[in-house]
This record gives C-alpha cells, sequence and structure tokens, in this order.
C-alpha cells in the first residue's frame, strides 16, 4: 500500500506523525494502537513501533475515539453490525479491529463503551497468487470442487481471492464462470459498505458479512451461481451446507484450517465431505506466501499430484 | 365632478394601494423565512430516513439529500458529502462549520438557529443510532418551535403590517387633501 492511501486512514491529528516514520510503507502489514501505548507496526514481518520525532508516539485516549469516528466515516452507526463482530472494514478492505469494554445487551455485543486498541491489517491483494496452483483445478477444462488447506498466516484467503477472479474472469484452463461469494467476515471482498474493494472478476456475486451456511443458500436460491466460493469452512452446519449444494451441480472452490492431510482427517465435522468424495482437490499451502510458495496438490482419493 | 376630484381620487387610491402593499411585501418576508424553515425540516426529515432506516453514512445521506433539498442546502450537502469522501483528515464539525457558512449566511439565521445548525453538524454521525435519533429530534424540534412561533407571529404582523398601511395610507391623504 503506497504511503499517501496508508495516510489517509488516518484523522488529521496523526497524519503527520504517520507520514514521517522511516519505514517501506509498502511492507506495513499491521499497525497496532492501544491507549496511553506506543503504536507497534508490523514492517515486512518485523515489529517498528511509532516515533514522533526521537520519541515514541503514545495513543492516547481521545486519539483512538476520533480514529474511530473518522474510520467510519462520521458514521458510527453504520457500522454497528460489524462492531458487534469487533471490526470494521474500512475502504480499500483494510480490517480494523476494535477492543475496548464491550456494551452487552442480551446477551449480545451490541457496541463499545469504550475503545481501548485498534489492530488495523492492511489489506494485500496479490494478483497471481493462485498463478501456480490454477491448472490443478481443472480436469479436462471443468472446474474441480477444491478445498485450499493450511495453519492460519500462509495466505489460504489471499490465494482463494486470487482463485475467484480467474475462475470468475476466465482463464487458459477454463471459460469464465458465475461465482458467487459467502463473506462473513469481509476478508475475501473487502467490501466497504457492500462494495467490494478487492477484484473478485467480473462474473461474481458477493455476500458480505453473512454466515456461511445461510449464505450457500441464499446464492443458491437466489444468484444461480456455477460456482461458491467460502473461506474457513468449519462446523456442521458448513459442512451440511456443502453436502445439499454439493448435490446441485454447483462447483465449489473453499478453505479451511489445516496444516496436513492426516490433521484434516482427524476433524469429525470434515468426515462426511471427504466420506461423500466431495473434493476432488486438496490444495496444502505448506509455507507463508510470500517470495517463495510451497503448494501440495492431493486429488479426491488423496493421491498426491504435485 | 371635476377632473381634479378624480385625479385626488387616484391620488388617494394609489398611496391607499401602496400603503397596503408594504404590509404585504413585510408579511411576505416572514412567509419566506417560514419557507426556508420548511425546507430545513424537509432536510432533517430525510437524513432521519437515511440514517435510521437505511444505515447510510453521513457522506451517501449527505450526496443524496443534496439531490432532493433546494438551494442553498443541496450545494452545501454535496460539499459536505465530497470532503468527507475526499478523506482530508478533517472532523466533521470543521467540514459542516466551513460549508455551512454560506447557507448561514444566504438564510440569514439569527445567533440561536446557527448554534442549533452547527450543533447538528457536530453531533451528526456520532456515536450509534440511539443518538442520531436525539440529535435529529433535538433540531426538528427546534426548528417547528421556531417555525410555529413564526407562523403565529405572521398571523399577528400580517394583521398589523396591514392595517399600519391602510392607517399610514389615511394619515397621507389627509395630510395631502
Amino acid at each position: 500500500m503506497e504511503k499517501q492511501e496508508l495516510i489517509k486512514l488516518f484523522p488529521e491529528r496523526i497524519r503527520k506523525v504517520m507520514g514521517g516514520q522511516d519505514v517501506p510503507y509498502e511492507e506495513i502489514r499491521e499497525i497496532r494502537f492501544r491507549a496511553e501505548k506506543p503504536v507497534a507496526m508490523n514492517v515486512g514481518g518485523q515489529e517498528r513501533l511509532l516515533m514522533d520525532g526521537n520519541r515514541l508516539f503514545l495513543a492516547d485516549r481521545a486519539l483512538l475515539k476520533e480514529m474511530l469516528e473518522y474510520m467510519s466515516g462520521f458514521s458510527v452507526y453504520a457500522f454497528e453490525e460489524e462492531m458487534r463482530q469487533g471490526y470494521l472494514t474500512l475502504k480499500g478492505g483494510h480490517r480494523v479491529g476494535i477492543a475496548g469494554k464491550p456494551v452487552v445487551k442480551d446477551g449480545e455485543v451490541v457496541n463499545f463503551h469504550y475503545i481501548s486498541g485498534f489492530h488495523f491489517r492492511i489489506s494485500h491483494e496479490v494478483k497471481g497468487a493462485g498463478d501456480e496452483v490454477l491448472p490443478y483445478l481443472y480436469e479436462n477444462r471443468k472446474l474441480c470442487n477444491t478445498l485450499i488447506l493450511s495453519p492460519p498466516g500462509f495466505g489460504k484467503t489471499t490465494l482463494l481471492r486470487d482463485l475467484i477472479r480467474r475462475i470468475s474472469d476466465g482463464n487458459e484452463n477454463g471459460a469464465g464462470l458465475n461465482v458467487g461469494v459467502v463473506d462473513e467476515r469481509s476478508e475475501i471482498g473487502g467490501a466497504y459498505l457492500g462494495i467490494p474493494q478487492n477484484d473478485l472478476g467480473m462474473r461474481t456475486d458477493l455476500l458480505d458479512d453473512c454466515p456461511k451456511a445461510q449464505g450457500m443458500y441464499m446464492l443458491l436460491r437466489s444468484m444461480g451461481p456455477q460456482v461458491i466460493a467460502v473461506d474457513e469452512l468449519g462446523g456442521t452446519e458448513d459442512t451440511e451446507a456443502v453436502l445439499k449444494i454439493s448435490r446441485c451441480g454447483v462447483r465449489m472452490v473453499m478453505t479451511a484450517h489445516s496444516a496436513d492431510l492426516s490433521e484434516l482427517l482427524q476433524k469429525k465435522d470434515m468426515e462426511c465431505l471427504f466420506e461423500s468424495h466431495i473434493f476432488e482437490r486438496l490444495i496444502f499451502i505448506k509455507a507463508p506466501m510470500g517470495e517463495r510458495s510451497l503448494f501440495e496438490v492431493y486429488d479426491g482419493s488423496f493421491g498426491k499430484i504435485r | 365632478m371635476g377632473i381634479i376630484m378624480i385625479v385626488k381620487l387616484m391620488g388617494m387610491a394609489a398611496i391607499m394601494a401602496g400603503a397596503a402593499g408594504m404590509g404585504i411585501f413585510k408579511a411576505a418576508e416572514f412567509g419566506s423565512k417560514i419557507d426556508q424553515l420548511v425546507e430545513l425540516e424537509r432536510m432533517t426529515e430525510y437524513f432521519r430516513g437515511e440514517i435510521l432506516l437505511h444505515h447510510s453514512t453521513v457522506a451517501e445521506a449527505s450526496a443524496d439529500i443534496a439531490k432532493q433539498v433546494a438551494q442553498p442546502l443541496g450545494s452545501f450537502l454535496k460539499n459536505v458529502s465530497d470532503r468527507i469522501n475526499r478523506r482530508t483528515g478533517e472532523d466533521l464539525r470543521t467540514i459542516w462549520e466551513t460549508e455551512g457558512e454560506a447557507v448561514m449566511r444566504e438564510l440569514s439565521m439569527d445567533r440561536k438557529e446557527r448554534e442549533e445548525f452547527l450543533r447538528l453538524g457536530e453531533k451528526l454521525g456520532y456515536q450509534g443510532k440511539d443518538m442520531q435519533e436525539k440529535t435529529l429530534n433535538r433540531y426538528q424540534m427546534f426548528l417547528a418551535r421556531k417555525r410555529s412561533g413564526l407562523e403565529d407571529e405572521q398571523k399577528e404582523k400580517m394583521k398589523l403590517y396591514r392595517t399600519l398601511g391602510v392607517l399610514g395610507g389615511l394619515f397621507l391623504i389627509l395630510l395631502f387633501v
């Protein structure tokens, strides 16, 4: 992300400080603001503290409040639903986690009394992230039901996002398809007020901030998708939905947490999917996405293809 | 009846009409102020719908409402929306105040009207929906009270201006005749 774009995420009071750091701005992945504490940035995997000249910059409570108002476009009420989940999605698809004292009503978080911290996750859309695995997703120019797997932080969502775009637009392995995406946590599309900020392709319909299982049924009923894509499959409700959808002839590209095949086969809620041989391709990301990507690809019978 | 008498009668009629017209003109000034308040009430009502029902952001709501209200409110709201979207780092209070200066001047707002108009910009978008509702209710009630007061005043003053106009006209006639 370019420096000027990053600075635009912040109110006037902090812009000068944010803009005066001696760091490669395009490598900033995360920024953590905590009340009365130094601001920490993750720059290319290294922690760097925000400096105001020679002194550490501390985030005071008034700044956190000002930031919330500014980030929401002075419309905190419009983000109440997201705030209940503990985050905001900003223009550009960046996600801001919120810490503080939640207001709980009838056992559910409805808002925040006090804000004590923000965790900015800078959206990194990596076009081309899926180039290497894309040919393995097709057989005789037909898209295979695919499950992408890795431990957290290895780039499943980044890979899924790029594959959605390529499948939707069409590529050398197959024609473009209508893709329906259920984006429960606004991480795939990075939608800001319902509009995807990341490129998900020309034939993609997005259900943003919607429970996965419910969203899959909704898409099936209303949008006639040829492919359904969801992130972080898990729980019996999700797997039951996948089973039902698979019977409707819709192709699926999904992700789940799992480091390897043995860990995957121990997941009880996924058992029914493998017994029914729903997935024809399993793609394991073996190292965090970066300079060097490392994939393992299996077919539906767990035979290693690559 | 001689020509002189006819000219006198015509003069009397002209003085009477002019004096009464002055009264009507003063009364019309009230009407214009009331229309401005009605327009501000409409703007507030639109904000209520956009914010409370559609959950639109202040920028989205302002852009939509700008197309539905009369000038100078339309330009004001469009400018507010544009400045929020430009993400200049300014807070809404500053944007509302600087863009609102022309509106407050053109609508000849008095001190209290200015205070309430600026207060709307200061509180709009702040905190949750309940707070939005309270802010909009407060401004709407202020406008309704102001309008109602002016309407009552208009009725009284219209009578007064008309009567003063007619009496003033008669006085001038007596003076000249």
